[in-house]
């Protein structure tokens, strides 16, 4: 899959606040909440309001605090009053997690294990359910837990926002002191209307994010929706190799995935028995006969939603997880075995112990707060780096600034942008559900301001989550030089390193294009003014250098650069693209180009 | 989705066209595919699963030419259902000089592929667009004539050949120890020829990536039969269709480097690749100068340069992934860094060893 749409913005606005409510409410596409300053602006938008579809995860005005995350807790008890095989079932809104207490050691197959003994306090109880539950927060499960105090398990839902995060636990603990809240309190977060619907947690009293009357210390966190862009997730598979050597007669051979087994027979396979003939030769058939009655609809495999699909690789069997119960990164803990006796040769064999390959879509966080002169901006990865501290903790969120977590970055770590509001301002954006960019451009040509948050296209394999801002606080312009065109990251290398030292890149081509008009002013050679017209437009690559962390990292989606002779700002392409840069720049540096509607004039 | 053609050692590029174009179909079990190691090996997931519309056999002398209509003849079996397949060179896997076929790659706005054996050390291949005026511009899969080459009039006017020559040069000599390796997708292949005495060819054919909505035929076709390595100068090897007009050859487009910091800082050619954990891949960007069609085209598709610190062939994993193979590399350049090109790279299994 792949991003399939672009949005546009453009709206003029007097203050930093109503360009932010503005942006905010064109970000979760709500359509009907009406700004109390705003609105006329608004209507002025030619191509919006529709926006990609963003959430909303907290926002804050004056002191009061809205959140739309679902939470819930659960009360644990001691040891001693637990029976072994008792459980908790927890669901995420796209995952839901059986959690077994085990005294024993025994415990069925696809609970997660959550280890006490008879001894156990509360607390302990506690802390083993908060390890078990975290174990999996951030790659397989969007909940976290922690502690609420004595024998209290707090958790959070740090993803899924919304009504859909309601999902109420279950448990079958006899005791009666061991209970369960939640999860609730999920509210509307993206959307028509839901701008119009935040009152602040606790009191229900309408906040200034209803309307648009924000003042400094109001801020937001908005969370990405890719994954209604790229899809869910990439399912795990595996690969079986049987084998033909053996006496059909004598010989033995099983598979078996997360716990279900297919067993070979000597003779015709019987559907619903979960059984294959493994006397079928060569050896290609074999691996048809097994991928068959992987398929059998009357076997467990797909009926149980064990697999989505078992496929011939030539002599090979492919089997992929089922998405329903082990979507992406989860299909990762399916067992993935195969047993024969009898046989000469090398006999049958999996490429791994477990299914491989799983992957689940990750999303990023943006803090906004608007200021009367800046914009503060903020960009905070989710999913690979969830657990813990990573995401943004609601619970610290009544600050004014907030705490941020470790892996956040702006200008530098934990440290938002401070982009330059040039007011009276036209604000024109491009956004999809994976980034946006905005540009604030003062009613002088001298200056503009420019922000970029959100994935670059063309990251490699390995580098699931391209999360890229920049770090300028004004200035329109791409250059190549490292205190002109910064974004900042956190490393794919190791997960954890923040990068804030990109370097602006160009060229090319054998003639490098940019490159060469920046230091030849006005030399039209290469890029004469036949290039004038739809096909100017080059891309924007991010590269970081540092030792140890250095790699390309991608482009920026829906930005591009033009050259310099083009002037200050306009349109290309029938408005296909605006570009703009500063004026005093205009000589040295290349504008920065957006993707545009098609009608807007700019 | 990519697939690799992973690594396969063929002593004519005879015996590697009717393998390559299986693999092109994702054909697994017509008669005489067999088990080659793109289905068989470990990181082997089949092919990218193109079709073919039209192919001809010098072999066949009751069927030479043998056209398809209906539904697309792709994936399994499709070479077994040629007529006369025992002698069909394209059914019975003993494709021999003269024989060619066409094939068509997927998805929306698609481009056909005429592959000829014109040797059992050169290919020719062209490239046929199939841009807006979409029947004109196919190749006339509905033609009598059997002969090779095709008539000229099956071509349409916008088939664009390989480089500045017509052919590619995929051995310098039959050899048994000539290494195939590429990678592949719905709407490109990339290819390494690697005839272990350092002639290495690649060539590149199909769709460029970073395009917008407004060039929906992003094509190109690049071949270099002497050399596998990332040169600044070698302008000529690309040809495609100006999306300005739709009808115009491009031929002064280049290779691209990229820069940071002004010229001194070429990362294609400067990054030392010195330290770990890094991937070393940079894109590779096509450009076209021609006057009147000035563009930037887009960059490849599952296709990097690599830093010629890193020598003269090997793999690279991702920093995750240790232990894996991601990407392959090859740099036939003699010359010493820094002075030398920087090399290829290219998505891989993760699996086949390489070289």
């Amino acid at each position: 899959m792949a991003y399939t749409q672009t949005y546009y913005n453009r709206k003029v606005h007097v203050l930093a606040e109503d360009a932010v409510w503005g942006l905010v409410r064109w970000l979760v596409n709500d359509t009907t909440s009406v700004s109390s300053t705003a609105s006329a602006q608004d209507a002025s938008s030619s191509a919006g309001p529709a926006g990609p579809g963003w959430r909303i995860v907290a926002c804050r005005s004056n002191t009061a605090l809205f959140q739309t995350q679902a939470t819930g807790s659960i009360t644990t008890v001691a040891g001693s009053s637990l029976i072994d095989g008792e459980t908790v079932t927890i669901s995420d809104a796209m995952t839901t997690m059986v959690f077994e207490f085990d005294s024993n050691g025994v415990w069925t197959v696809g609970n997660v294990r959550v280890p006490f003994t008879a001894g156990d306090t509360a607390d302990q109880v506690r802390d083993a359910v908060i390890t078990a539950i975290n174990q999996f927060t951030g790659t397989l499960f969007s909940i976290e837990a922690s502690s609420g105090g004595s024998g209290l398990v707090n958790l959070i839902n740090r993803v899924a926002s919304g009504t859909s995060a309601n999902n109420t636990i279950t448990d079958t603990v006899a005791a009666g002191g061991f209970t369960t809240t939640g999860m609730s309190g999920g509210v509307q977060s993206s959307g028509a209307g839901t701008l119009s619907g935040i009152v602040s947690t606790g009191d229900g009293v309408p906040t200034n994010w209803r309307d648009g009357s924000l003042v400094d210390s109001d801020w937001v966190v908005l969370q990405s929706n890719r994954v209604a862009a790229l899809g869910m997730s990439v399912q795990a598979t595996g690969i079986l190799t049987p084998d033909t050597t053996a006496a059909p007669a004598t010989s033995t051979a099983t598979v078996t995935i997360n716990g279900t087994t297919l067993t070979g027979i000597n003779g015709t396979r019987s559907s619903g028995s979960d059984d294959f003939d493994r006397g079928v030769t060569p050896v290609a058939a074999l691996a048809a006969e097994i991928a068959a009655a992987l398929n059998d609809a009357a076997n467990t495999f797909l009926t149980a939603g064990i697999i989505r699909e078992a496929r011939v690789l030539g002599s090979t069997v492919e089997v992929e997880a089922d998405i329903g119960n082990h979507y992406g990164l989860l299909g990762n803990l399916m067992g993935f075995s195969t047993t024969s006796s009898g046989t000469v040769g090398t006999g049958y064999a999996v490429d791994n112990a477990s299914l491989t390959g799983g992957k689940t879509t990750e999303e990023f966080e943006v803090y906004l707060n608007p200021n009367a002169t800046t914009i503060q901006t903020l960009l905070i990865p989710l999913t690979t780096y969830l657990g813990g501290a990573a995401a943004f903790q609601t619970s610290t969120a009544d600050a004014a600034p907030p705490a941020f977590p470790a892996l956040s970055v702006g200008d530098t770590i934990q440290n938002p942008v401070d982009v330059v509001i040039l007011e009276p301002g036209t604000w024109v954006g491009v956004a999809d559900e994976g980034m946006f960019a905005f540009i604030c451009d003062g009613a002088s040509l001298t200056n503009a301001s420019f922000e970029y948050i959100g994935d670059v296209e063309g990251s490699l394999p390995g580098d699931e989550a391209p999360f890229v801002i920049r770090g300028k606080s004004v200035e329109i312009h791409h250059d190549f030089s490292s205190s002109q065109d910064v974004y900042g990251r956190v490393s794919p290398a190791d997960d954890s390193t923040v990068l804030a030292d990109s370097l602006g890149t160009g060229g090319w081509a054998t003639d490098p294009i940019q490159h060469t008009t920046k230091y030849v002013a006005g030399d039209d050679t290469y890029m004469p003014n036949t290039r004038l017209g739809k096909w100017v437009v080059v891309p924007v690559g991010v590269y970081y250098p540092t030792a140890a962390h250095r790699h390309f990292a991608g482009w920026l989606r829906n930005c591009w650069a033009t050259h310099m002779n083009i002037g200050v700002r306009g349109t290309l392409a029938s408005k296909a693209y605006l570009y703009r840069t500063d004026a005093v720049r205009s000589t040295v540096d290349h504008p920065l180009v957006l993707k545009w509607d098609g009608i807007t004039t700019y | 989705m990519a697939d690799i053609f992973p690594k396969l050692t063929f002593g004519t590029c005879n015996l590697f066209a009717f393998q390559f174009v299986a693999w092109l179909v994702n054909d697994q079990t017509s008669t005489n595919v067999g088990t080659p190691a793109w289905i068989t090996s470990q990181g082997g997931t089949g092919g990218p699963g193109w079709e073919i519309y039209c192919a001809y056999s010098v072999s066949s002398s009751t069927f030479p030419r043998q056209n398809h209509s209906g539904a697309p003849l792709t994936g399994n079996g499709a070479l077994d259902s040629f007529t006369d397949a025992v002698n069909f060179g394209w059914a019975n896997g003993t494709v021999i000089t003269g024989d060619w076929i066409v094939l068509r790659c997927i998805g929306t706005n698609p481009f056909e592929l005429y592959i000829e054996v014109q040797s059992n050390t050169e290919i020719n291949y062209k490239l046929m667009p199939l841009a807006s005026k979409q029947a004109s511009d196919a190749f006339n899969s509905a033609g009598a004539t059997a002969s090779t080459p095709p008539p000229a009039s099956d071509f349409p006017a916008t088939a664009l050949p390989s480089g500045a020559t017509t052919t590619f040069n995929v051995q310098t000599a039959p050899a048994a120890s000539s290494v195939y390796s590429g990678v592949g997708d719905p709407r490109m292949f990339a290819l390494i020829m690697d005839d272990a005495t350092n002639n290495v060819s690649f060539m590149y054919i199909g769709a460029v990536t970073g395009v917008g909505t407004e060039d929906p035929y992003p094509f190109v076709i690049y071949e270099d039969d002497l050399q596998c390595r990332w040169e600044l100068t070698d302008a000529s090897a690309w040809r495609r269709i100006s999306p300005v007009d739709e009808t115009t050859e491009l031929t002064t487009m280049g290779n691209t480097q990229m820069y940071s910091q002004g010229p001194a800082d070429r990362i294609q050619r400067d990054d030392t690749g010195a330290a770990t954990g890094q991937t070393n891949l940079i894109p590779i960007g096509v450009d076209c100068t021609q006057a009147g069609h000035q563009h930037f085209v887009g960059w490849l598709e599952n296709v990097y340069s690599v830093p010629a610190t890193l020598g003269s062939s090997g793999s690279i994993n991702v920093p995750q992934e240790v232990g894996t193979v991601n990407y392959i590399f090859r740099n036939n350049d003699t010359a010493a860094p820094p002075t030398a090109d920087p090399g290829m790279g290219m998505l891989w299994d993760g699996k086949t060893t390489f070289p």
